[in-house]
Formats: structure tokens, sequence, C-alpha cells
């Protein structure tokens, strides 16, 4: 037990803390079985709505970059060369393309 | 007995009376009402993009409301809104404090604020007329760091702070609405509730509180980790709260029970959690840590499912996008990424 005397303060301030402990104890509480089960029954409702849980199909990813295809195209553009005798299109090498 | 002694033995019979309580109500445990259901499979998400601008370590960072957008704040002393899908920086705002702690984005997406060592909340304009981000307001009043803001609308915000309280804002006016003093130490880190009628904070007294908004009351107080609590979420549904602390674990408190449900630990996790996300549907709980890890948790199951390791740096901030296509991390190695 403290011999010091006490400031007016922390007697104030002990007497709030009182009164807020007897708030948090007055209120009404459900048991740990009925709280379990509502967040497992909201789990299992959204779970199939949770991209991240689920997993995302790379055609619905908006994150997902889709830069390769773009690369190959052009370098398909620049591998067509001109046969001079026939001024058509020598056949593409795509043996390089099969490599990907 | 002086009054003192008598207010002190008060005291003690009333928390007695809070644990007996607690413990009437313990029919059962999370884990034995789970035991019938599946671990997630294991999560493994990829980085799949990285933001790169900011020139030193990021402190905080916000996903704006249905939108791809967000705000990272940064010691660099810039805000920077970024589309996550394009990596573009939409706004690059230069901040007169460079202390920045904490950033929030606007549920309406015309406002973001920011604030830390200045002790102000900052708001800015995103949406003015002539096309420039300017300051709106500055919230000033605390006398301690801003750690944590959050908007609950374009007129007001909600603020904690190292000063051990939190604070209610009217934006319009720039005067204080509430103050929710109670926490005995600093107030690091606030959520608001899917209702927006409460809200919870986290503080180095190692407490979670709840506070109702409109009738300026904590109703709850939740204790049980051993160190400072840095990150606090709610559970998607609103009915449960989820914490993160410097003693290396996550807790997830019930709030209509009343009471600690799980610990998310484990013996090989030894690093400080800084920040927390649930997901969509709040079966899985991604934490980071000091250890620039991500955890990423089976929140009904308390088993790590998944760890996200990619950055080079503490991973000082995480939020998960209001559609629950991504996730996003940032970290003092100065760059945000995004991950699904």
């Amino acid at each position: 037990m403290s011999s010091k005397p006490h400031s007016a303060n922390t007697i104030a301030h002990t007497r709030r803390m009182v009164q807020q402990l007897r708030i948090e104890a007055g209120i009404d509480r459900i048991k740990v079985s009925k709280a379990s089960a509502d967040l497992m029954n909201y789990c299992s409702d959204h779970a199939r709505n949770d991209p991240l849980l689920m997993g995302i199909p790379a055609s619905d990813n908006p994150f997902k970059d889709k830069k390769t295809c773009t690369i190959l195209h052009v370098l398909v553009l620049f591998t067509e060369t001109i046969d001079p005798s026939t001024a058509r299109p020598l056949a593409t090498d795509e043996t390089w393309l099969h490599g990907f | 007995m002086d009054e003192m002694d008598q207010l002190r033995k008060e005291a003690d019979s009333i928390k007695d009376q809070i644990t007996a309580a607690r413990k009437a109500g313990q029919d059962t445990s999370l884990q034995e009402a789970v035991a019938g259901i599946t671990v997630v499979g294991r999560v493994q998400l990829k980085t799949r993009k990285t933001l790169r601008g900011h020139l030193a370590k990021i402190y905080a960072m916000h996903w704006g409301t249905d939108t791809t957008l967000c705000v990272s704040a940064s010691q660099d002393g810039k805000l920077i809104v970024w589309d996550s899908i394009s990596t573009n920086k939409v706004n690059a705002i230069p901040l007169k404090s460079s202390w920045v702690m904490t950033c929030a984005y606007a549920p309406s997406g015309n406002l973001v604020a920011c604030g830390g060592l200045d002790n102000m909340c900052s708001i800015y304009n995103l949406k003015g007329k002539d096309g420039n981000v300017k300051v709106m307001r500055e919230l000033a009043a605390h006398t301690g760091y801003l750690s944590c803001c959050r908007f609950l609308s374009d007129s007001e915000i909600i603020t904690s702070s190292g000063d051990c309280t939190c604070v209610l804002w009217d934006i319009e006016t720039g005067t204080q609405k509430t103050v929710f003093a109670g926490h005995q130490g600093d107030c690091m880190s606030l959520a608001v509730s899917p209702d927006f009628k409460f809200f919870i904070s986290g503080a180095c007294d190692f407490t979670a509180k709840l506070w109702d908004i409109r009738e300026d009351a904590c109703r709850q107080t939740f204790s049980g980790h051993e160190s400072d609590i840095n990150a606090i979420g709610f559970f998607p549904n609103g009915n449960a709260v989820i914490t993160g602390s410097d003693d290396a674990t996550c807790k997830l408190y019930d709030l209509r029970a009343d009471q600690e449900l799980i610990t998310y630990q484990d013996s090989s996790i030894m690093c400080g959690v800084t920040s927390l996300a649930p997901s969509l549907s709040g079966r899985l709980i991604l934490a980071g840590h000091d250890d620039f890890n991500v955890n990423i948790w089976d929140t009904l199951k308390a088993e790590r499912v998944g760890v996200l390791a990619g950055h080079d740096n503490r991973v000082s901030c995480i939020g998960v996008s209001t559609d629950g296509m991504a996730c996003c991390t940032g970290s003092w190695d100065s760059f945000l990424k995004i991950w699904n």
C-alpha cells in the first residue's frame, strides 16, 4: 500500500477507469460455439467469390501480363523476306518459333 | 482504506467479473469447432506488378474503394496514387513533411490523407478544378505522431496518434468532433467497421479497443498480446477483429463473444507483425512481418498456408483490394508489389 498522498488527478483518472470497466463488464456476450459457427458460415458462404483463396484463371486476371504474344508477333513480321525472283514472301522460318 | 485503494480493489473485482463472464461463454473453442473442416490448400501468389518510383522507405499504402487505384506514402516525402494495373503514377504529391507514417484514400476517390511526425493529418483534394492536387485541410491538435487515419466520408476522418488518443474530425471546419481517450499507450493503428458505426484501435498498451463512433464511447477492450499491437483489421462481416503485434503473433477476437478465439503463431516466426489484411471471404489473413515476408494464415484452422517472399526489406504495409482480386505490399525497400 503506497503511503504517498494521491493527487486529485490520479483519483479522477482511476474513477474514470473503474466507470469504464463497469460499462465493459455489463455487455451481453454470446457463446464461443455460436461465434465460431457464424465465422465458419461466413467463410463458406463467401469462399467461392474470394479470388485470392480460389485462384484466378489467367484469362480473368487483369493483373497478369499478356506481353509475350505481342513480342512474338513483332518478331514474325521481321522474319518475312521477299524472294526477288517471285516477288513473294519467302516461307517464314518457323523453326525458331517452335522453340518457344 | 483510502479512496485510491478502494478504487483499485473495485477495478480488480470488475476485471475478475469480466474474466469469469468470458470463461462462462467458453462452451467450446474455435479450434474444436473447426475440427471437422479441412485446412485450405497451399496458397501461392505471384508478384504480378512492381510499383517503382519511391526513393525511400514506404510506410503505408491504402487501396481506393471499388477501384484499381491505390495510394502509398514514403519518407522520400511523396504521396503517390498508382494505377495498379498499368503501374502508372496518376498523382505524385510532394509533402511538406517527409516524416509520413500513414496514408488513406477516401471511399469517394476524391481525397487522400496522410500524416506522421508532424502530428498533423493533411487532406489533399485529388479532383481540384485546375487539376493541381493541393492541401485542402491540415488537421492539427494531436500532441503526438499520427500513426493511422481512415476516412468515413469526404467530410469526416478518424485518426490515431502517439498521444494515446484517436480523434474524429470534421474536415470542413478542421475541428475535432470527438476525442476517444482510454488507451494507456501510443495508438498505432485503426480500422473502421464495414457499417461505419464502429472503429477499433490497437495500441502500445498491448490492447485493442472497440469504439462507438456516434456515442463517443469505448465498448470493449481486448487483451492478450504480449507487446505493442501494430496492425488491426475487421473480419469482413464486422463481427470479429484481427490484431498483429510485435510479439510476432496475430489474434482473432470475436466482438459478440467479447473474447479472443484464436492466436496465429508459429515457433519459426520470431519477427513482429507490421501490417495485416484479411482476404475477401475472411478465410485468409495476410500478415506482413519485420523479416521481409508476408505470412498467409487459414483464419479458421490457424495454420500457415503460404508465404510471400519478394521484398528486400521489412514489409511495412499490406492491403487487399475491395474486390478481393489483389493484395498489395509496401516495403522499406521502396517498392510496392501487387500479388494474386
